[in-house]
């Protein structure tokens, strides 16, 4: 298996960014992983490494329900960020919403590789790490 | 001067005397005509008129108009009359009678009879066969099939129409009021949805994370360091989920509890509030300005009351500018079934075309450096609309935000 580079979490939810950390280190799949708490910072963070390659991130986990800045919001932004990336960026939705309605409108957004229920396990970050980067 | 209502200059009866070529050309119309006082006593009539009573002309004249025509002695035909002595240009109306033959069905037309200054002196009837012509054999049958299609004269048709405006008026009503209700149920289903979803949100996050903490425990080797860290985030999650278990039976309870209602003077609780957060008040140097008449009083949950001004003061003072004092407005308006009480404040204010479908959502939250759980607006809301009220904003960033509240009146 191959192991990314850079993996970025936005998520509000700290227990959740611990998880996913922890299980990424376990089976290395990024050897750098990190997250924001707030979207905008997020964004911002993008913005500043868009064409820095060993900087910008490989795989971007985002979740929906944050306050202020939603993760349907920040795809809004993010958007237009995309064509100014160096190189490819996958991004995966990551939420605990088992709605119809969010699993829809994710499939909409041209710019989501997929949506993950939470948690993000270690079989399905093999899972993605198989399906997405082999 | 209209053609549905007939002048005159002297009185009726002098009018009625001169009619050597009048009298001619009455008895040759086809149609019955009666000229009757506004005591309903028949005056004048032609032949035609006649063939629909049993009375001979000569009898008819001076007597009581349902006498001389008993078909017409009934609340619709008396109603119409009534009509057209009131003033009413049209009053038409179909009325069956069996008395004089086979003649069926009889359209009946009354209008007023004025005097040149405008008093009304009597009416004019007319009296046709619904189907028009002498009515005998076949013909009595295809009468008959013609009173079962709409009567095409003009009178009915304009007659029908009416009618068809009315009911068309009134359906548009109907339909209004059930788009209103369909817009309402519509909003409060969704309402549920966002609620059930952030519920629901709410309860899943904690305990998917309390699962995975469990797995990444490390079970064979207790004084791993990450057992520390482990139990300190599961300890995290139970106190979210139990307080997320506690709002709910805070908003479920809201929803059950019958509150006794009692009357408030409006104007003085608000007051009685303010002065509960007067440290806070002066901390911010708020200057409140309270522009509500003394005179209102409102009848509702007190508790419910002072959890919404509670809250909304709470707002003002916590979402203040750094760059002027608290500036705090409260006002009245009337409208409709409602006694509307504005809060106005110039505070940090959010963007409303934004957030104007969550503001008032369950753990909904617009401000990223401000401490909140996303709590007070949505119990706000709730609480107004179990009074039977309900709840707008107004926002403009850096200029501040208005609160609608609308207590139902008296």
């Amino acid at each position: 298996m191959k192991t990314l580079k850079k993996a970025m979490i936005i998520d509000d939810d700290e227990i959740n960014n611990f998880i996913c950390i922890k299980n990424m280190k376990d089976i290395s799949f990024a050897e750098n992983a990190s997250y924001h708490l707030r979207a905008k910072e997020g964004l911002q963070a993008l913005k500043e490494t868009l064409d820095n390659s060993d900087e910008l991130p490989d795989v971007i986990f985002l979740d929906i329900n944050m306050p202020v800045m939603n993760g349907w919001d920040f795809l809004k932004e993010y958007k237009s960020l995309l064509p100014k990336f160096n190189k490819p960026v996958a991004l995966f939705m990551l939420s605990s919403s088992i709605y119809r309605k969010d699993i829809d409108m994710a499939g909409d957004h041209d710019e989501v590789t997929d949506y993950i229920i939470k948690p993000l396990s270690k079989d399905k970050l093999k899972d993605i790490q198989s399906r997405y980067f082999s | 001067m209209n053609s549905n209502t007939a002048y005159v200059t002297t009185s009726l009866e002098e009018e009625l005397k001169e009619t050597g070529l009048i009298r001619l050309m009455m008895d040759h119309v086809s149609d019955g005509v009666v000229v009757f006082d506004i005591n309903l006593i028949v005056l004048a009539c032609n032949k035609d008129a006649v063939k629909w009573s049993y009375l001979k002309e000569a009898e008819a004249l001076g007597q009581p108009i349902f006498d001389v025509f008993p078909f017409l002695d009934n609340d619709l035909s008396r109603l119409s009359l009534k009509e057209a002595l009131g003033g009413c240009e049209t009053s038409m109306f179909e009325q069956n009678q069996d008395m004089v033959g086979d003649v069926g069905a009889v359209w009946v037309t009354a209008v007023p009879i004025r005097h040149e200054q405008g008093e009304i002196v009597g009416g004019l009837l007319t009296l046709k066969p619904n189907g028009k012509s002498t009515l005998n054999g076949s013909q009595t049958l295809l009468s008959s099939l013609e009173n079962l299609v709409p009567n095409l004269s003009e009178e009915s048709l304009s007659f029908s129409q009416e009618k068809l405006n009315r009911n068309e008026a009134h359906r548009q009503e109907v339909e209004g009021h059930l788009h209103h209700l369909t817009q309402e149920l519509i909003r409060t289903n969704n309402d549920l949805e966002q609620f059930a979803y952030v519920l629901s949100h709410n309860f899943r996050a904690p305990v998917i994370n309390l699962q995975s903490l469990l797995q990444l425990f490390n079970a064979k080797k207790l004084e791993d360091p990450v057992n520390t860290q482990i139990f300190d985030k599961i300890r995290i999650s139970i106190k979210q989920l139990s307080e997320t278990l506690h709002d709910l039976q805070k908003i479920v309870g809201l929803r059950n509890e019958a509150p006794r209602q009692e009357y408030i003077n409006l104007a003085g609780y608000i007051k009685k509030v303010c002065s509960l957060l007067k440290e806070q008040m002066l901390e911010a140097g708020a200057q409140i300005d309270i522009q509500v008449d003394d005179q209102i009083e409102l009848f509702l949950p007190k508790a419910y009351l002072h959890s919404i001004l509670h809250q909304l003061i709470s707002n003002s003072l916590k979402y203040r500018s750094s760059e002027r004092p608290l500036m705090l407005t409260f006002q009245t308006k009337y409208e409709e079934e409602f006694v509307k009480l504005l809060v106005i404040d110039n505070g940090i204010g959010l963007n409303h075309e934004k957030y104007k479908n969550r503001i008032f959502g369950l753990y909904q939250r617009f401000h990223e450096h401000i401490e909140g759980k996303g709590l007070g607006l949505f119990l706000v809301k709730t609480q107004i609309e179990i009074m039977g009220g309900k709840v707008e904003f107004e926002s403009n960033v850096d200029q501040g935000t208005t609160v609608h509240i609308y207590f139902k009146k008296l």
